[in-house]
């Protein structure tokens, strides 16, 4: 397996100032699986074609396994790449789609023949080696994509959203059966989705992008807790974290962020971080699993009085959407929870230790 | 009371039932008339004929006839309908595939020029076509008049804008992550062409052949301009045209060897038909 190693890459299209890709420097280790996540149009894609060749780089070095690659043609690359509509050729068996880079590439027919059936084994689609394309469902064809990959032993993996195309409960099937390959396999996997799900439960580190810009890289748990931006704090986790305008106070030694309706008395690490922006305005991030559906006041939290709006039970929890002064916000609860909608003044604890502030830009680029 | 709807439906059948006739009329005139004498065609165009067998004599008359060798215009007629069609096929698909990848003015503004070429009457290029001709061989030395080579390579200039508008088409609506795939398996330009990319596109094939070979069979004007009369290369059409004289028509023996010029192309369509619906919505309809 390898290392792929992007530097200072840029990709420009035709006609356009604006670069699809700016700037990207991360490094995929050996039999790591990284992760690029984003909205749509933010790069993603466009970064993992560079990887496979099959977009020029504008500008920077890519290196697979330390040797730059930037003028190697795809095929000389030894990556695979498993795309979102499968590309599997249609006029071709099962056995024949995952054999056909192989037989290109002029391996003896046993060896064919024997990694053909060795992958069909692994993925379990032993069964349907000489059926077509067309006579197999959504998560048989994912898996004779991800075979036909195997098959040719690549250096990298890259995938490129390949579980859009299924429904929920395959793509959570298949998330996992591409977890437990990763392992299988210990190989080097680039995957791209736009599904923030996926990219947590998936990745080794996740990449996350925004117009063209790595905004930041992480494992799934720092991103998670400690995003560097309000663009990242949002995109990452859901229900989204809750965000409400808020202004910096300090009276006497309390540090306070008054929001329209409330006050939030901070203490510890974070009314160090934020009382320098005494008299600024601060944007307060809060996940919604981290406000709480009782009163139990302590040093570290506080409770707010809130009024309920919406309630969105889903079995194992329930989603409960309130509004304080002008800021509203939502709590992720028990589904026991004995809230209901039209409620006045309902008490809400806020865990004070695990608030988030940015700068009140909508880019909201200052974490603290 | 009948309602509306059905009275509808009887007349949508009544009128389909009249076009059926209007179409069939043809078929049947032929099929009836090959197997009278001359005399009989004349009298009773009509009516059935009283003698099927004279159907296999007029087979024979013509099959042996020294003036309109029907053997090697069949052979003719095949040898430059099928390289024709090869050629039309091979080279349209391959115009279409990079016309339809390569996305810049230059390749927008020659489809153009190919789509536009669709509607220009054939008589209006037929003069300039053969004084053409007439130059290149004075030039090169390579004879286009009254050859094979000449007349396939009509057919190929006169056959590939309405091929290349088919696969255009079809092309665009072939994923592209296909070739890309292809590209990564290892696949140079040509082989994502003839491996992937020729073989997906079977039912527009089979629309092209089909429509091509109706016409390059039954053409008259052409070959009679390229290839000329009393040429040893000639196709059936103008074969039959040697039944027909100034003064004597020998209506059995056209319409036989009409009936024989016949056979091998309803075949051909009925083998290919099913595919051309296919390729036509397959097409435009992804």
């Amino acid at each position: 397996m390898a290392t792929v190693e992007l530097r200072n890459i840029y990709k420009y299209y035709e006609n356009t100032d604006k670069p699809a890709v700016s700037n990207a420097n991360f490094i995929v280790h050996d039999k790591e699986f990284v992760v690029l996540v984003g909205p749509s149009g933010c790069g993603k894609s466009t970064t993992l074609r560079m990887i496979a060749g099959l977009e020029s780089i504008s500008k920077g070095e890519l290196l697979i396994d330390n040797q730059i690659v930037n003028d190697i043609a795809p095929k000389d690359r030894n990556i695979a790449m498993v795309f979102q509509n499968y590309a599997l050729y249609p006029h071709m068996s099962v056995y024949e789609n995952m054999a056909f880079g192989l037989k290109i590439r002029k391996l003896p027919k046993d060896e064919i023949d024997k990694r053909v059936r060795e992958a069909a084994r692994i993925l379990d689609i032993e069964q349907y080696l000489e059926r077509k394309p067309k006579a197999l469902s959504g998560g048989q064809r994912q898996r004779v994509a991800v075979g036909r990959a195997i098959v040719r032993h690549p250096k990298v993996f890259l995938f490129d959203e390949p579980l859009s195309n299924l429904d929920a409960k395959l793509r959570v099937q298949m998330r996992a059966e591409i977890i437990a390959l990763h392992r299988r396999l210990e190989a080097t996997m680039v995957y791209v989705t736009h599904d923030q799900v996926e990219a947590m439960t998936m990745g080794d580190r996740i990449v996350v992008m925004k117009d063209g810009f790595i905004q930041q890289i992480g494992s799934p748990i720092e991103l998670y807790d400690h995003p560097v931006n309000k663009f990242v704090a949002g995109f990452i986790g859901s229900p989204p974290m809750n965000f409400i305008d808020t202004a910096i106070k300090v009276d006497g030694k309390k540090v306070l962020a008054v929001c329209d309706g409330f006050e939030l008395e901070l203490a510890g690490d974070i009314a160090t971080k934020v009382k320098p922006f005494a008299g600024k305005c601060l944007t307060l991030g809060i996940r919604p699993e981290d406000l709480h559906d009782d009163t139990n006041n302590d040093k570290n939290s506080q409770v707010v009085m809130a009024d309920v709006n919406i309630i969105e039970p889903l079995g194992a929890e329930t989603y409960v959407h309130f509004t304080a002064g002008s800021a509203k916000f939502m709590g992720k609860f028990r589904s026991s929870t004995t809230a209901k909608p039209g409620e006045t003044k309902r008490p809400v604890r806020f865990d004070l230790t695990k608030l988030h502030f940015f700068d009140c830009s909508a880019e909201g680029e200052l974490a603290l | 009371m009948i309602s509306k709807k059905k009275i509808g439906l009887i007349i949508l059948e009544f009128v389909t039932a009249l076009l059926f006739v209007a179409f069939i009329f043809p078929f049947y005139m032929v099929i009836i008339n090959s197997a009278k004498t001359a005399f009989e065609i004349t009298q009773y165009p009509l009516s059935l004929p009283e003698r099927f067998g004279n159907l296999f004599t007029n087979i024979v008359k013509i099959w042996k006839n020294e003036a309109v060798r029907y053997p090697a215009s069949f052979l003719a007629s095949v040898i430059i309908t099928t390289v024709s069609l090869l050629l039309i096929n091979l080279f349209s698909a391959q115009a279409a595939w990079v016309l339809a990848r390569t996305k810049t003015k230059v390749s927008s503004f020659i489809f153009f020029i190919f789509v536009a070429a669709m509607v220009i009457p054939f008589q209006i290029v037929m003069f300039p076509l053969l004084s053409w001709f007439r130059t290149i061989t004075n030039i090169t030395g390579i004879p286009l008049l009254r050859t094979y080579l000449g007349i396939i390579f009509s057919y190929i200039g006169f056959g590939a804008p309405l091929s290349i508008f088919l696969f255009h088409g079809f092309i665009k609506s072939i994923p592209l992550e296909l070739e890309e795939a292809a590209l990564i398996d290892g696949c140079k330009k040509h082989e994502i062409f003839f491996k992937i990319v020729f073989p997906i596109l079977k039912p527009i094939q089979a629309t092209v052949l089909v429509l091509n070979g109706i016409w390059i069979w039954n053409d008259f004007l052409l070959p009679l301009l390229v290839l000329g009369k009393g040429n040893t290369i000639q196709t059936i059409p103008l074969a039959v045209s040697n039944f027909a004289g100034a003064f004597v028509k020998q209506w059995d023996l056209i319409l036989t060897a009409i009936l024989m010029a016949m056979i091998p192309i309803i075949i051909f369509f009925l083998f290919a038909q099913k595919y051309i619906v296919k390729g036509m919505i397959a097409g435009s309809i992804k």
